[in-house]
């Protein structure tokens, strides 16, 4: 029995032995290590570093997010913390008001590092239409169009010297232009050709990410000024208003675009475009004005080929934040007025004299903030045939 | 419940609260079978199975049903407002010639209202890697807990034992993201003890528990997105979201190993006596998740825990009783985490697995608890007639999260003083027993807080989650409670009772980190009937 006892006794200290053994067996290093990344940059054919401004690399871990501003090098060293990491970086190129660079890519940092991030050019406005209503409300009433703009980008945009142009458009076959070969630059001015005030570049007019304007061509209720049974919206809240002074134009609101190019004085009202139409919102380079691009004959042409004397406002494809093809859906067929970077394929006009607009879709709503769909693909980013809501922010997404 | 688990639990809620009123928890319970032999039985808070052939009251049983309720809003931010419980427990004490055996079973079911941020059932309190949710919701567990010891006595000079517990319980909810929650716990316990001298006993045991939980999510509602936090400490935590995962599955599983080393010294004849009791412990829980699906680690937990406790008794005559017990305990906790990279085996169904890519340990806790406490009863036959303790316990912890941010540092040391008295009164042919307590809680330096959350907007729970941890943790408090008991004989060696007890804990800081604490208490009350035969 005592034999018994001290050899359970003996199992027993050994047990209660290990117990501190146990306890300290395990790597006591406490702590989240860090670690050093070079991010090595390669840019697309026909862009150097120099070219590039405001280029930023995003590192993410999880839900968490560091910003870092990179000089315009070739090779960035930065300090990460342990982790699965995605990054991505984009710059804007300089002389060209939608070109960007963009990378992304990933890591796992548990060791020094060399990261390898090849850059793309993408084109993508961070002003864009939301909104176009030009088919009218009642036939014979000319004057209840509007334009939204909308900021979609993460950082506040800025109006001044934006310009607001209405190309031919409606094509079913090239224009004289395209005929001749010439297809990075649009024909602007059948009509007016009209700009905020301002010059490009300066920041008078800001507008926050995922805020929107109303440019009406008059600010005024045409529920009320057109004839009864109209389908035609009340404008008395838009922000801006079109402003042609010397065809007789009634002024509503203060806030005004000007005329920088007229071409036919006659023409009542901006961008008329009742079957369909093209648009663009184009920026110039910073530190010009709209007055001043429209003045220099060097951006006037007329048509090719032609004895007419006319003359165009020429807007390079460079220069287009956005453009909007709207196409007559009457039409069998119908030829793009844009370079695909610009606006591969329109979106056919809503019903004329109905009341209705084409609209962008809404990918997301993020805090009660729309993001826009913008693959310069209007067919893709527009629905046509869609209520009048103009200032109103959406609360669904578009299917 | 299995009375080791309570131990356990309430050593590390001890460890963060400093809250516990008296050493003697049971003697008070005039239902238990421990009551009387808690007060002179000095092995009683031995785990060591041989103390059962040192108890006065060797023989007796119990049956008891009670219901207990607990509301207020001053707690911590996983457990419910509004807690209901049924318990139902049976449970007794035999003598043989050579062996004394024990045993009990335990039934609770129990309905909550209003409890997010914990999803997990029996784990280590001190353990950070809880998977939660943060939609409130109401639910329901069972608890079924059973346990038997057993004291052989080989010769006058030589015993040995052996037990055995488990409890096992199951939570649920019906509000999305629905969360089923079964956990058991396990143990065995041998030891034995040895008379060296006709004054000193050498006791030794061990232990091992063996812990397994299994919790599963489910949505039934999947067009709202649901986001499940894989907590790990002080806030910081991975997040899934049921778009990815629909439900959630993870598994527990621990063991832990205690060691326990008792010397008594009882000189025969002497108004002296002594045990000395030194115990260890070591444990891990470790999280699994992804069920059959695939496998991801949700975080190990080890710990361990060393106390050490001087109880010393001493009576002059038959009608005074005094204690004296000092103990001081160390516990600390390390929590590793598991960095992931989800990978998809192309060449075999394009199954997904998690590759492990660093493992870090993110967590150390640090509890260090010293207690003293002197009781005094006056006795009329050898059953306390009035009695008297105050409680004094210092406890300190210290918590390190490391996140991107670095080392985050949590801090807290609290000094606590419990008075309690009670009072037996003969009233009729029964008993009427009545027990007040009074304590409070303070800081004795300052508290040093910081969170471990790194994340910004709508994803940083430090306003909801972290400051409320802390302030629940360390604030000053004020705790007051009593309980009344009758008992009559209803048959020869039968006695029917009956009790209330209420216990209230009123927050008295300046809710500096968790405004809505301010004017909050807690309040508990029970009430039942048992039989005593």
């Amino acid at each position: 029995m005592k034999k018994t006892f001290l050899k359970t006794l003996g199992a027993l200290l050994a047990i209660v032995g290990m117990v501190p053994f146990v306890s300290c067996s395990e790597n006591d290093e406490p702590g989240v290590k860090s670690y050093e990344v070079t991010v090595n940059l390669t840019f697309p054919e026909g862009v150097d570093a120099a070219s590039v401004q405001d280029l930023k690399l995003v590192t993410t871990k999880g839900t968490v997010s560091d910003t870092i501003s990179l000089n315009t090098t070739t090779a960035e060293k930065i300090t990460l913390a342990q982790g699965q990491y995605t990054f991505s970086v984009s710059g804007k190129i300089k002389d060209d008001a939608t070109a960007h660079v963009v990378a992304t890519g990933s890591a796992d940092v548990y060791a020094d590092q060399a990261v390898t991030l090849a850059l793309q050019t993408i084109y993508q406005s961070p002003l864009v239409f939301k909104a176009l209503y030009t088919t009218g409300g009642v036939a014979g009433y000319v004057k209840d169009s509007y334009f939204e703009i909308v900021n979609n980008s993460d950082d506040v945009q800025y109006l001044d010297g934006l310009i607001l142009s209405a190309p031919t458009g409606n094509q079913t076959k090239a224009n004289a232009w395209q005929a001749a070969g010439i297809t990075d630059r649009y024909e602007c001015g059948q009509g007016t050709v009209v700009a905020f005030p301002g010059v490009s570049g300066g920041k008078e007019y800001p507008l926050q990410p995922g805020e929107s304007v109303v440019v009406a061509n008059d600010a005024a209720n045409h529920s009320e000024l057109a004839n009864a049974g109209n389908n035609c919206p009340d404008l008395s809240n838009a922000d801006w208003e079109i402003q042609i002074t010397n065809s007789g134009d009634p002024s509503y609101i203060d806030r005004t675009l000007s005329v920088i190019f007229q071409s036919n004085q006659y023409m009542k009202a901006f961008g008329l475009g009742f079957f369909g139409r093209a648009y663009i919102l184009a920026k110039l380079p910073d530190g010009m004005s709209p007055e001043s691009y429209a003045a220099d004959a060097n951006n006037l042409m007329t048509t090719p080929g032609s004895t007419s004397t006319m003359q165009y406002l020429m807007i390079p494809s460079k220069y287009v934040l956005d453009a909007v093809d709207i196409w007559n859906s009457s039409n069998e067929n119908n030829y793009a007025t844009f370079l695909p970077k610009d606006d591969a394929q329109g979106v056919l006009a809503s019903t004329a004299w109905a009341g209705k607009c084409v609209r962008r879709k809404v990918t997301k709503i993020v805090n009660g903030r729309a993001y826009y769909q913008d693959t310069n693909n209007s067919s893709n980013d527009f629905l046509n045939n869609q209520p009048l809501t103009p200032g109103v922010k959406p609360t669904e997404v578009d299917k | 419940m299995n009375r080791y688990l309570l131990l356990c639990l309430a050593t590390a809620l001890a460890a963060q609260q400093a809250k516990a009123q008296t050493e003697f928890a049971n003697a008070a319970n005039l239902w238990h079978d421990g009551a009387v032999n808690e007060l002179y039985n000095i092995r009683y808070h031995s785990f060591n199975p041989t103390r059962l052939a040192y108890n006065s009251q060797q023989t007796t049983g119990e049956a008891l049903v009670s219901y207990n309720l607990t509301r207020g809003d001053f707690n911590n931010a996983g457990a419910p407002d509004n807690v209901n419980n049924l318990n139902v427990q049976l449970g007794g004490l035999k003598h043989f010639e050579r062996v004394d055996v024990s045993g009990f079973l335990h039934y609770k079911n129990t309905s909550y209202k209003n409890q997010e941020w914990n999803s997990t059932l029996f784990l280590n309190p001190n353990n950070p890697f809880v998977l939660a949710d943060s939609v409130t919701s109401d639910g329901n567990i069972e608890t079924f807990a059973m346990g038997a010891a057993l004291s052989y006595r080989f010769n006058p000079k030589i015993k040995g034992g052996m037990g055995a517990g488990l409890t096992v319980g199951s939570l649920s909810d019906q509000t999305d993201p629905r969360p089923k929650t079964n956990t058991s716990r396990f143990n065995i316990t041998v030891g034995a003890d040895a008379m060296l001298t006709t004054a000193w006993t050498l006791g030794l045991a061990a232990r091992i528990e063996l812990f397994s939980s299994n919790l599963s999510y489910t949505i039934v509602n999947p067009l709202i997105n649901h986001r499940y936090f894989l907590m790990k400490g002080m806030g910081d935590y991975f997040r899934r979201s049921s778009g990815e995962d629909a439900g959630y599955q993870r598994d527990y599983k621990g063991t832990t190993f205690t060691g326990e080393l008792s010397a008594t010294f009882k000189p025969s004849g002497s108004p002296f006596q002594n045990v000395v009791i030194l115990s260890a412990s070591a444990g891990n829980e470790k999280a699994t998740d992804g069920g059959s699906s695939y496998t991801f680690k949700g975080g190990d937990y080890h710990f361990t825990h060393f106390a050490l406790k001087d109880r010393f008794m001493f009576s002059y005559n038959e009608h005074v009783l005094h204690h004296i017990i000092v103990g001081a305990e160390m516990g600390s906790g390390n929590s590793d985490w598991y960095d992931q990279k989800k990978l998809t085996d192309t060449e075999h169904g394009n199954i997904s697995y998690y590759e492990v890519l660093s493992k870090t340990r993110i967590q150390k806790q640090q509890d260090m608890v010293v207690t003293a406490e002197y009781r005094f009863d006056r006795l009329a036959d050898r059953q306390p007639d009035f009695y008297a303790s105050l409680l004094a316990t210092l406890a300190n912890t210290t918590l390190k999260h490391y996140n991107d941010n670095g080392l985050q540092k949590q801090q807290w040391t609290n000094l606590s003083l419990n008075l309690t008295v009670g009072k037996h009164f003969t009233l009729g042919k029964g008993q009427f027993n009545a027990q007040l307590n009074a304590g409070y809680v303070m800081p004795v330096k300052d508290r040093q807080f910081a969170t471990g959350t790194n994340v910004s907007g709508s994803d940083d729970i430090t306003a909801v989650y972290v400051t409320r941890q802390f302030e629940w943790a360390s604030a000053k408090r004020v705790c007051l409670g009593g309980f009344a008991d009758y008992n009559f004989p209803v048959a020869k060696a039968v006695r029917l009772g009956l009790f209330c007890k209420v216990n209230s804990t009123l927050y008295e800081d300046d809710a500096q980190y968790f405004a809505d604490f301010k004017s909050t208490s807690l309040t508990q009350g029970e009430f039942g009937v048992y039989v005593n035969f």
